[in-house]
């Protein structure tokens, strides 16, 4: 059986991390070429977008239920560790795990009442708490900073370079554990809860445990993300627990290939850097998103990825089906 | 006195609108199976129309609004078979895919409108008093209009031969096909009522609120926690939901205060979901 | 010997229509049972609730001595029944071999894996039982539906069950693959394995079983072996109509 030890034996992972490897000498040698503050500052967020992407990808992609209000663990995070910062004095290292447990505990909570419902009802949920959590931080000024937000946290790292470097070495640590964790039998389930939640309960699995999990560790990074932008930025605001954050990390993992990592990270790259070169367009930045995604679900769902790999099996001649 | 009348009354304007706006949304579930996220958009669409063929071309209201009420039932129509169609199997994708729609027209709006409120003249001017309580002809005429259509649809859905034809599919798709009924066919038309009732609320809210382009999401929402609350696929629980929904809010907004009504749904769903999923009359989602 | 399957009173109406009217049946290790009945006779109804799919709105399943009626079909699993789908739903964009990996993650699997044993090759033993070895790379949705048959039993009986119960695996295949499904079957029956069959075809099953029970409307009309149930009148006239003189 050489064949099968190969695509399931411990071979495999070392194959396809090769691509990461590549990415990874990518993010730490990229400063030697690019030096310009500006240009670091927009690496650093393709490098939170990528988290953020790929951490709702996890339960989205892999298990085909829609999380629409990602926004709720990244500001509730993103505030939970500036207040923790501004009121206690606990700096980033402190801050960045806490908001990531906090987040994960709103996961576990919100997951356990609704993951193990059918249809629509978690998407519905997920959307009501960012919604709430959003409201809550507006009406509540006094505390939350209103429309302003929160100054005055302390920084992540002093530079735009040490902020890179940071996020570019969180961003590489949480592919990796999802790449091992999606080749993992964990992954194989949660995409066999994805393709056929019925036949996977009726396999013998608890699939409501499995996605309360996958729920878990999605809130975990995401929060984790979000308190470290607030450190980044020295500013947490209300735009950070907005709808169209949540919709943003959503088009991205969508348009980039939802259920794969590489998929997210494309897609969240692609965006940011769109966004950027796109800010002179102002008004007509989201007409052009809405209307990329809704090519993207007609005419490739699985999203550029898809589109990239089909080409390439074309190109090298093997059949696609 | 006085607060109860406004309770009262106020309460029943918007329930009959959250039922508008709801019992399309659920009929869409009940037959198609499908949540679609654009159904706040049809509702935009209707007040939008009703701003440009009343206020900018100055055609009477009547014309106007059959105008406003037909071109959203078509854009329904296309929107149903050109962007829902394709992905029916996969709920996911027609979850984005009707959500990308909304925003897309929502930037649509701003293109074409500006962010500025439009706003519409009443179709009839004047209030009414009852018992200190000023409430406008178009408030009243609002709520009217709502039930009026929500009978009418009731009684299509019973009665009509193609009303029967959706339940049937509602009820059991493979089954429908076997007596001659074309899914496809249903669909279409279900789409099309759909996005007809909630452009007629948009309509007849145009002059109560004014258009502007970010006005598709609370609609939405609201016809999300009705369509919860009364169970998905029922629409006597839209109608029942809905107005539970108007009464709660109007209630928390004039006794307690104006900044949390908008929350009451959504604590609303939660609650739902955690105590009786199903709702008031669901049935169970396929 | 103690049953290892009892069903007491199970009962199930949806809305007005009577779905399944006080169902009981016994089975012990072993057998291989046979359940007929026209279409809409209420025969997936009964699977869907010992399986847990459904709650019955009375009666009782008891499973090895122990009440099943309330628990969830993932755990019922666990416990050693596992079953086939009538309309064959397996997990079209994963492998074959992905397919019976996993149920090989289930508790019980883990439980019965011996040390050192690879997930892999256990689930390829699986497939090679039912002759889909070869098969094991291929994409799920590029099979035959015969084979797709084939591969949903591999995937049931991944969890190593005590009672393994099939939903119409006969339904819509062709002679040949009727056979080679036959041939699986009897090999399962002759390893001891129990198992419970709810078919619409008679010849294939018939020539399978041993024990018999007949389904009309909601109701169990007969039971016996299959020369006893084709001579019943009931049976008969449900499949065939009066007889006209």
């Amino acid at each position: 059986m050489a064949n099968l030890e190969d695509l399931y034996g411990p071979r495999v992972y070392y194959k396809r991390l090769f691509g990461l490897l590549i990415l990874s000498v990518s993010v730490l040698l990229a400063p030697i070429v690019v030096r310009d503050p500006y240009y670091l500052e927009l690496l650093f967020l393709c490098h939170y977008y990528v988290i953020l992407a790929c951490s709702w990808d996890l339960l989205t992609g892999f298990t085909g239920n829609v999380n629409f209000g990602h926004a709720f663990f990244i500001g509730g995070a993103g505030f939970a560790g500036a207040l923790l910062n501004l009121h206690v004095g606990w700096g980033p290292w402190l801050t960045l795990p806490i908001g990531g447990l906090v987040a994960a505990l709103c996961g576990l909570l919100v997951g356990s009442f609704t993951l193990r419902l059918r249809g629509p009802y978690f998407a519905a949920v997920t959307f009501c708490f960012a919604t709430l959590l959003y409201k809550w931080i507006m009406i509540r000024y006094e505390i939350f900073g209103g429309e302003e937000g929160l100054p005055g946290i302390d920084w992540l790292m002093e530079t735009a370079l040490g902020n890179y470097y940071f996020s570019g070495i969180l961003m590489l640590a949480v592919i990796s554990f999802l790449y091992l964790l999606s080749k993992s039998s964990f992954g194989l389930i949660l995409r066999s809860i994805g393709e056929n939640e019925i036949a996977s309960e009726g396999s013998g699995i608890n699939t409501t445990f499995y996605k309360i999990v996958a729920f878990m560790i999605s809130a975990f990074m995401a929060g984790v993300a979000g308190a470290m932008y607030g450190h980044a930025q020295m500013h947490v605001g209300p735009e950070m627990a907005h709808d169209s954050l949540s919709a943003l990390v959503l088009i991205m993992a969508v348009v980039g290939g939802m259920g794969s990592i590489i998929g997210p990270i494309m897609g969240a790259y692609l965006l940011t850097l769109v966004n950027e070169s796109l800010r002179f367009m102002g008004e007509f930045r989201l007409l052009i998103y809405s209307s990329a995604v809704v090519a993207v679900i007609l005419f490739a769902p699985k999203g550029l990825l898809d589109i990239i790999t089909r080409g390439l099996r074309r190109v090298a001649g093997q059949e696609t089906t | 006195m006085t607060t109860l009348i406004n309770i009262l009354v106020l309460g029943a304007i918007w329930g009959a609108l959250y039922t508008l706006i709801a019992v399309g949304f659920t009929l869409i579930f009940g037959v198609a199976g499908i949540i679609n996220l654009s159904h706040g958009t049809f509702y935009m669409l209707g007040a939008y129309l009703a701003y440009t063929f009343m206020t900018l071309y100055k055609i009477n209201v009547p014309m106007s609004a059959l105008m406003a009420v037909g071109v959203t039932a078509l854009v329904g129509i296309l929107i149903d078979r050109f962007g829902i169609r394709p992905m029916r199997e996969r709920h996911v994708y027609v979850l984005i895919i009707t959500l990308a729609l909304a925003f897309f027209f929502q930037e649509l709006m701003y293109a074409f409108y500006g962010p500025h409120g439009k706003a519409v003249k009443s179709f009839v001017s004047g209030e009414m008093i009852l018992a200190n309580v000023h409430v406008t002809y178009q408030k009243v005429l609002t709520f009217f209009a709502s039930g009026a259509l929500v009978t009418l649809l009731w009684f299509f859905i019973k009665k009509t031969k193609t009303g029967k034809s959706t339940s049937a599919v509602a009820q059991n798709r493979d089954a429908a096909i076997l007596v001659g009924i074309r899914p496809e066919r249903v669909y279409l038309i279900t789409a099309g009522i759909s996005a007809a009732l909630a452009s007629v609320a948009g309509v007849f809210i145009a002059p109560i609120l004014e258009a502007v382009p970010t006005m598709w999401v609370f609609p939405l929402f609201k016809a999300f926690a009705v369509v919860i609350i009364g169970g998905l696929g029922s629409i006597e629980g839209a109608i029942i939901a809905g107005m539970l929904l108007g009464y709660s809010e109007t209630t928390v907004s004039v006794l307690i205060s104006a900044n949390y009504p908008d929350m009451v749904y959504l604590v609303a769903i939660i609650l739902v979901l955690v105590l009786r999923p199903r709702g008031l009359m669901g049935k169970r989602a396929h | 010997m103690d049953p290892i399957l009892e069903i007491k009173g199970l009962s199930k109406a949806f809305g007005g229509l009577k779905a399944l009217i006080d169902f009981a049946l016994t089975v012990h290790q072993g057998e291989l049972i046979g359940i007929i009945g026209p279409n809409g006779a209420g025969k997936t109804t009964i699977f869907n609730m010992i399986t847990g799919f459904i709650q019955p709105d009375s009666g009782d399943v008891w499973f090895k001595g122990e009440k099943i009626t309330q628990l969830k079909p993932f755990q019922i699993v666990n416990l050693g029944m596992s079953r086939t789908f009538q309309l064959v739903d397996l997990f079209r964009e994963m492998t074959v071999l992905e397919n019976v990996m996993v149920p090989c993650f289930s508790h019980r699997a883990k439980n019965h894996r011996h040390r050192g044993k690879k997930p892999w090759s256990v689930a390829m033993e699986f497939l090679n039982q039912m002759g889909l070895g070869h098969r094991h790379n291929e994409l799920t949705k590029n099979l035959a539906f015969g084979e797709l048959r084939l591969l949903d039993i591999a995937r049931a009986m991944a969890t190593e069950p005590d009672i393994l119960l099939l939903d119409e695996p006969f339904s819509g295949l062709d002679v040949e693959d009727a056979a080679v499904l036959s041939a699986a079957i009897r090999r399962m029956h002759e390893k001891g394995q129990t198992m419970i069959i709810i078919e619409h075809r008679l010849r294939d099953l018939l020539r399978l079983v041993e024990r018999v029970v007949a389904i009309v409307f909601g109701e169990k009309i007969a039971e016996g072996t299959p020369e006893e149930i084709l001579k019943e009148e009931k049976v008969v006239i449900a499949y065939f109509g009066e007889r006209r003189e």
